[in-house]
């Protein structure tokens, strides 16, 4: 059979059909891929390719002796992001059971959804990571990153300070240094799938990251150790509302340690600022270091000379300056021995406002010493235009100026090494990529602060501080130390006058004192009831001092370990005898050997406590404190305290630990347990003190 | 004079093009479906040596149909309508996937009954309609037992839900009725109320109306399409020319739906370019143009029907599916013959080509 002319004629159309088919796709193919090719390649592109940042290594930091003290680590932060509704029920009942949560808890308090992105707990410990990776159902996930960690815990955090939560610095070293420890960021091609998924294309980056640079610090972690410590014992010892040390190789400026402690910091892992170079006080007496440089440079000084001390009170004006404690003649040195506002305001009177201001500026007062972290202070140093007349004599014992700590320091560093103001610095040198030191910071003059002479001598006179002056409680057996003490009234903004009961207590100092190779500070604000800084910033100073020395022997030749050499004799001191054990009439007889007096209101008993301690210096005709008690008398009753300094009498109290007030200042007048009374546990003595 | 003369070889050409185009086909399907398989099974050859096998059997049965007697076997279409209704009625009890009944699992092989039931319903509109007692022009012959019978088959396609292959069977079998000499207009009649009650549908019901809306919407600019009409327009476009190369599409991961069944033409258009589906287009309209010329050479109206039916089948199969993917047509699944992943597509598109090659070694006297 042969097809009908119909069925051919159907057959054709079906043919036309087909073949108009393959024209209208083949034109709407052209259209598609030839002609909106790129405006849909673009679209594509857009949703299937991008760029993701590949995180540089952030540098390490290392301390002086090659520590490592800011590391990285890498940290597991746990996510979730359930495909559908099934993970999702299944991430949360893991949740739930995880973190002990009630039942059904858990999608509301994390926001759970299907395909949404949360975040669960970021920074996982190891251990937790492991095990979730292996137990966590599927939309749980977890993702690893970088993050800090500071192997040493708190110490020197606040030098270091933190970095947030995507390890970018936020203070301290961490957020100074940013951009030098923080590396640049790479990028690389990543191509993502229609679920979201991304994956590397090729391993090649687009841009590499160059990791940070590691920065080796001049800290000396074993010290920062030390110091913390010490500072930590000396604020809860002393009742001290915070505290501030610093230490500095006197000659080079390597900044050693800087800390602060204060107890009602909060969060001190999130160290804000560091106050060693924030805080700005008036120094007080330590402050009389520079005066007494200004003066001796100044050539005004005749060492045979005397100044009058007023018996105490010296009324300038319609102000009065008072001593501590009553002097008659002095000479200069004693004036620094005995730290007598007095015999210095008189002196810098002879020196003059602009010299004053002169030598201040040249130790640095007023100006930054640039160390290169965020938050440091100028201090405040007022121009001799605008002072009033009793600024000078103000100025000469530390007051009317602002300064902080490390600007104390560098002073002292400068007195130290012979007079060259150095520019403290915290960043030795940077780590190139062979782990040799590059960069080294090397160390910067100032500018010479007084001669060399000047400065062998203020170092004498600051040695005879320690030994027969206000610091002698920082007389140490295993490191020679000179310094100055300072207690100074905090000034009460408000009211435009000073505090009566609130004090800087303070002691820069330097040691070994023959060749200085550490000079530093250590600053307690409001110690109380002792508030004396050679009684208590010193003490600590000492403690840091020995405990570093005995660190480093090399560091500290036995020479310059060991204390051997006596103070310089001095016609009016006298070595003080040992009285503990002994009768009490004998102990009287044995002071009076030796040019001192008693003072006891016993009569029988054995002396259990003296003041000052055996072996240490004591001004002639001065009067030893002695404890006494009697046989078969466990308690120890308390003596006339009249007259006494509230130093002395503090001391007295403190050693029987006999709670104590102190009103008013200068000698004790009046106090409330009457001398022979027997001390119990809880009595308290109110101490009225009056000035002389 | 012989009724027919039996040549020894078939049509080489359309052997060649099938061939080709399975070839091609395995090449996507592993290329298309590797990454998937792999992520979702572990194992980046599962799809590629599934087909394989089915190609093998497809091969196998491409030899034996085209070997077989098919005039003397006709009668056998009537039992076997029947057996592959009953098969449409067993999907209902077997595994859902992608939220239908369109398969049963026989062993380790799955397959869609309703392909089996294309393929036998062209068998027996061919056989029957060829009955020369049979007059088209009377619309009660035309009517009975045609309307029940594909009215039952395709209640249960729809049902499954599966309207690609509604679609595609009912143009199909309006198709071979229109070959086979139905008056136009009692077509045109037939059809007239199917549309009303698609439209009804659509429009009334809301039935897949967002579908319809993006169609019309995505013919004139395929990015305001739905997802996927989207994604497809945006795979092809991703091409060009010469196409991304082989293996390197981006569009398969996931962002093209199904990239190596239904959207296999997108996919591959990314991947070849646009003259790479040139190649595609070129085989399968010589495929179709050799189907139309062997029901142009048939020597009895059987072989005119089912050559013509067979072709047609194929045909409309591709172009709803190519239609789909360029955005020519509302989006519905359907897999495109000889390229798609899928054993009951392959298999029966191949039994069409086996029975084309069949009715290819019979030739009209000259």
């Amino acid at each position: 059979m042969i097809l009908t002319g119909q069925q051919r004629l159907r057959l054709g159309i079906m043919l036309a059909i087909v073949c108009l088919f393959f024209a209208v796709v083949t034109a709407r193919l052209v259209h598609l891929q030839v002609f909106k090719h790129s405006q849909y390649c673009e679209i594509v592109k857009k949703q299937s390719e991008g760029t993701i940042d590949i995180p540089a290594d952030r540098g390490l930091v290392y301390d002086r002796n090659g520590q490592i003290v800011a590391d990285n680590i890498v940290v597991s932060s746990l996510y979730a992001y359930p495909a559908n509704k099934r993970e999702l029920k299944a991430v949360g009942k893991y949740l739930e059971q995880l973190f002990d949560l009630k039942a059904g808890s858990a999608a509301r308090k994390y926001g759970l959804a299907s395909r949404r992105f949360r975040w669960i707990k970021r920074q996982l410990d190891d251990a937790a990571a492991v095990r979730i990776e292996q137990t966590a159902p599927n939309g749980l996930y977890l993702r690893r990153s970088a993050h800090r960690s500071y192997p040493f815990g708190l110490i020197g955090r606040q030098i270091l300070g933190f970095t947030d939560i995507d390890n970018s610095g936020q203070s301290g070293l961490e957020f100074a240094f940013d951009s030098t420890l923080a590396g640049r960021k790479g990028l690389a091609d990543i191509r993502r799938d229609g679920l979201r998924n991304t994956f590397r294309v090729n391993e090649k980056a687009l841009v590499k990251p160059s990791p940070g640079r590691s920065l080796v610090l001049t800290v000396d972690w074993r010290l920062q150790e030390i110091a913390e410590e010490e500072l930590r014992a000396a604020v809860s010892e002393y009742s001290a509302r915070s505290g501030m040390v610093v230490m500095l190789d006197c000659n080079n400026g390597d900044i050693l340690t800087m800390a602060h402690y204060d107890p009602s910091e909060l969060s001190p892992d999130k160290p804000a600022k560091l106050r060693v170079i924030s805080d700005q006080f008036e120094p007080g007496s330590v402050f009389k270091a520079f005066t007494a440089a200004g003066l001796l440079d100044a050539r005004l000084i005749n060492f045979e000379d005397s100044v009058y001390c007023e018996e105490g009170v010296w009324k300038l004006g319609r102000r009065r300056l008072r001593d501590d404690k009553k002097h008659g003649w002095l000479s200069f040195r004693e004036v620094v021995e005995l730290s007598s506002n007095i015999g210095m305001g008189k002196y810098a009177v002879q020196l003059g406002g602009d010299e004053l201001y002169n030598t201040a500026r040249r130790f640095g007062m007023g100006q930054k010493l640039r160390i290169g972290l965020p938050g440091e202070t100028r201090g405040r140093l007022v121009t001799p235009e605008r002072w009033s007349d009793y600024t000078i004599s103000a100025l000469a014992m530390g007051h009317a100026v602002a300064v902080n700590a490390l600007q104390m320091a560098a002073g002292f560093a400068a007195i130290a090494n012979g007079g060259e103001l150095l520019r403290p610095h915290l960043i030795l040198g940077s780590v190139d990529e062979d782990g040799y030191i590059a960069d080294r910071c090397d160390r910067e003059s100032i500018g010479r602060v007084a001669g060399r002479i000047t400065c062998d001598t203020l170092r004498s006179f600051m040695k005879g501080v320690v030994e027969v002056g206000t610091a002698m409680p920082v007389k140490s057996d295993v490191v020679c130390i000179g310094g100055k003490t300072g207690t100074a009234e905090i000034p009460d903004h408000e009211n435009r006058c000073y505090f009566k009961n609130k004090f800087t207590a303070s002691f820069a100092g330097f040691f070994p004192c023959d060749q200085p190779l550490i000079a530093g500070m250590v600053v307690l604000i409001e110690p109380h009831p002792m508030h004396y800084g050679g009684w208590t910033a010193g003490p600590t100073f000492r403690r840091i001092a020995e405990r570093y020395a005995r660190l480093n022997p090399d560091y500290f030749t036995p020479s310059e370990r060991i204390l051997v050499a006596k103070s310089d004799e001095l016609e009016s001191t006298v070595e003080v005898p040992d009285l503990v054990g002994r009768h009490i009439g004998a102990a009287r007889l044995r002071a009076e050997e030796h040019d001192l007096a008693l003072r006891c209101s016993d009569t029988s008993g054995f002396v259990v406590w003296q003041f000052p301690a055996a072996d240490r210096m004591a001004v002639k005709n001065d009067d030893i404190l002695v404890s006494v008690t009697s046989p078969g008398d466990d308690l120890p009753r308390i003596a006339d305290l009249t007259g006494l300094s509230i130093r002395e009498a503090s001391a007295y109290l403190d050693f029987l630990r006999v709670e104590f007030t102190i009103k008013g200042r200068g000698r004790v007048v009046k106090q409330s347990l009457r001398p022979g009374e027997t001390i119990s546990g809880d009595k308290i003595c109110r101490l009225t003190c009056k000035p002389t | 004079m012989k009724r027919s003369l039996t040549k020894s070889t078939v049509d080489e050409g359309l052997l060649l093009a099938y061939l080709a185009l399975m070839v091609i086909g395995l090449v996507m399907i592993y290329s298309t479906s590797s990454i998937l398989a792999e992520g979702r099974f572990g194992s980046h050859l599962l799809f590629l040596r599934q087909q394989c096998l089915w190609a093998m059997l497809s091969l196998g049965a491409v030899f034996v149909i085209s070997k077989l007697n098919l005039s003397r076997m006709a009668i056998y279409s009537v039992p076997a309508l029947l057996v592959s209704m009953v098969l449409l009625a067993l999907a209902f009890v077997g595994p859902v996937r992608n939220e239908a009944h369109r398969w049963i699992a026989l062993g380790p092989f799955s397959g869609q009954p309703s392909e089996i039931f294309r393929f036998v319903l062209v068998f027996f509109l061919a056989f029957s309609l060829s009955n020369p007692r049979r007059d088209l022009t009377d619309l009660r012959q035309l009517l009975w037992p045609y309307l029940p019978l594909t009215g039952v088959g395709l209640l249960l396609v729809l049902l499954e839900p599966d309207l690609g292959s509604t679609i595609v069977i009912s143009i199909t079998v309006v198709g071979i009725f229109f070959l086979a000499g139905a008056r136009i207009k009692h077509l045109l009649g037939a059809a007239a109320p199917m549309v009303a009650m698609a439209l009804l549908v659509v429009f009334g019901l809301g039935y897949k109306k967002a579908r319809i809306m993006d169609f019309v919407a995505a013919v004139a600019d395929p990015l305001q399409g739905s997802y996927q009409a989207r994604q497809a327009a945006l795979t092809l476009g991703a091409g060009g020319w010469l196409g991304v190369g082989l293996g390197e599409g981006h569009q398969k991961l996931f962002f093209l739906p199904y990239p190596h069944t239904d959207f296999i033409f997108a996919a591959t258009g990314e991947e070849i370019g646009l003259l790479g589906l040139m190649v595609i287009l070129t085989l399968l309209f010589y495929l179709l143009w050799r189907g139309l010329r062997i029901s142009f050479t048939q020597p009895d109206k059987f072989g005119y029907l089912l050559a013509g039916g067979m072709t047609l089948s194929l045909f409309v199969n591709i172009a709803v599916n190519i239609g789909v993917v360029t955005s020519l047509l509302p989006v519905t699944g359907l897999p495109l013959p000889f390229i798609s992943y899928g054993g009951s597509s392959l298999v029966m598109s191949s039994a069409a080509v086996g029975v084309l090659l069949n009715l290819s070694r019979r030739t009209v006297p000259r």
